[in-house]
């Protein structure tokens, strides 16, 4: 009988090993497959770019957004990483009440030197959240890349990529992601999707820097108006946005925390990144019904294949907060909206003087807040975390998020890009930007045979 | 809508906002009328484009 007891406990402690391998390795394999989906993003945003440049730039567009995305990966490595586990309680640098934050825990595991930060058989899980992190920190580079294509230095621009990438939404998601973070452990602070911390802080970094950058030449008259300066090629623009979303399935995808592992939330249950439950048939369900909303609300407003395609971005963004939690109907509604607030406000912010090349401070910044914000109307009283006695959603904590968040992306893009202006690096000499960036720079002809008008546009 | 929950380690079931109440149906509701209101529009908007390329 002993014997038979023995033999029972070593065959179940033999199964748990194996379930234990199985799941470490899915989860491993989760955020694995989340970064070559992420990387769509980027081929997304190189055809979005360089569609959208007139054909004397187009690769000079594409240089530049390349080199966004090749820096992001080591300036991630020495300092990003250890950005996001040392500030989430300010700048204290002090451990929050999980115990997963500070200095000290960054120091021991996200130091550019310690083992957790290269191949090792005992840690399954560091390579690939860095990685899927990183991938974070190249999109929201590249979401600002669009807006100053055509008369932007490639090096001032990658210092500027560096600094939203590496830096400013790092501190932006330290605070209103991370569970330790001051936004949500203090304010409530819910930004699933991260519509506020990384949409609306890039979009206003771009704001920040196009203010210093200046209008491309030729964009307004001497009264003020606006000329509309067209995209080379449109198709390749709008295949560029439909391959953006496609990559978003595996940004979003990745701001879920899986089960089962010791450093999950729960052992039976997939959460949010601040424990709360969820499941991957609500990406399915609110993606889609804010991605649909988004197109629809922009088609309906501007008829415009170039807004339609944005509003389907906008759509997303516009419900990123609350992906893990809203009614699909609500996230079509809440997309609609999105998508028809794009052309307004972009046309508003064009009155004003400000040359957005694609309207990236539109979509990513002011429907980023929009989207922010709405979610603390639709789910106040939404515990923030997982856990008794947290603080809850509020429509007020969502707002002080959406200002911190604005100030974190706008002031590093304003003072930076001031900087840079008066070093002399920050936009090309005019003779250059009259006669192409490519023929200036570029070793390389993009259509060496060129390429004839197709169609004459309708009003 | 919304959430009468203190501690998400209770939660089972529908997690979204508004469940077990009237407004899945409200949305729904609206949602379909966005739907309808912009096919309306677009259909204006069409017709307008072709009355104009007979002029």
């Amino acid at each position: 009988m002993e014997q038979q007891l023995a033999d029972l406990a070593a065959k179940v402690a033999e199964l748990e090993a194996k379930a234990g391998v199985t799941n470490t390795m899915f989860a491993e394999t989760y955020y694995y497959l989340t970064i070559p989906l992420m990387i769509i993003i980027h081929a997304g945003f190189l055809a979005y770019e360089m569609g959208a440049s007139r054909q004397k730039n187009v690769l000079a567009s594409g240089i530049k957004n390349i080199l966004a995305f090749a820096f992001m990966v080591p300036t991630f490595y020495f300092f990003g990483w250890w950005v996001y586990w040392g500030f989430p309680t300010g700048l204290t640098f002090s451990a929050g009440p999980n115990g997963i934050s500070g200095a000290e825990y960054a120091n021991a595991i996200a130091l550019p030197w310690v083992e957790y930060m290269g191949p090792n058989i005992s840690d399954q899980a560091s390579g690939v959240f860095w990685g899927a992190f990183t991938l974070f920190a190249a999109t929201t580079a590249s979401i600002f890349s669009g807006a100053v294509i055509e008369r932007i230095q490639v090096v001032g621009f990658v210092i500027l990529a560096i600094v939203l990438g590496s830096f400013a939404w790092v501190v932006a998601a330290a605070w209103g992601w991370h569970a330790d973070g001051w936004l949500v452990q203090k304010w409530g602070v819910h930004d699933f999707g991260a519509a506020g911390l990384v949409h609306a802080v890039a979009g206003f970094f771009a704001l920040g820097v196009l203010i210093n950058l200046g209008p491309r030449i030729g964009k307004f008259n001497d009264d003020g108006t606006a000329n509309h300066i067209g995209a080379h090629n449109l198709p390749f623009t709008l295949v560029g946005l439909m391959l953006i979303i496609v990559g978003f399935w595996g940004f979003l995808m990745a701001c879920i925390i899986v089960p089962g592992e010791a450093w999950s939330w729960y052992a039976d249950k997939a959460t949010t990144i601040y424990g709360t439950p969820m499941t991957l048939s609500s990406l399915a369900f609110n993606i889609l019904m804010g991605f649909s909303g988004g197109i629809i609300g922009a088609w309906a407003i501007t008829r415009d294949p170039f807004w339609m395609m944005s509003g389907a971005l906008a759509g997303i963004i516009a419900t990123a907060s609350g992906l893990d939690v809203y009614w699909p109907p609500l996230a079509f509604v809440m997309g609609a909206a999105g998508g028809a607030l794009l052309k307004p406000c972009a046309t508003w912010l064009e009155k004003r003087g400000i040359d957005d090349a694609v309207g990236a401070v539109t979509v990513h910044g002011t429907i980023g807040i929009f989207g922010l914000v709405m979610f603390g109307v639709w789910a106040q009283g939404l515990p923030a975390l997982q856990g008794e006695g947290v603080a809850s959603v509020t429509i007020i904590g969502q707002i002080v998020g959406a200002v911190v968040f604005f100030l974190l992306g706008f002031i590093p893009g304003y003072v930076v890009s001031y900087i840079l202006k008066k070093l002399g690096l920050l936009r090309v000499s005019k003779e250059a930007e009259i006669a192409g960036l490519d023929m200036a720079k570029v070793p390389v002809s993009a259509y060496p045979e060129g390429i004839s008008v197709s169609s004459v546009p309708a009003e | 809508m919304w959430f009468d929950l203190a501690n998400w380690d209770a939660a089972t079931g529908p997690i979204y906002m508004g469940a077990n109440g009237s407004a899945e149906v409200i949305w729904t509701v609206l949602a379909a009328l966005v739907c309808i209101w912009a096919l309306i529009m677009g259909s204006r908007h069409e017709l307008d484009a072709y009355k104009k390329m007979k002029k």
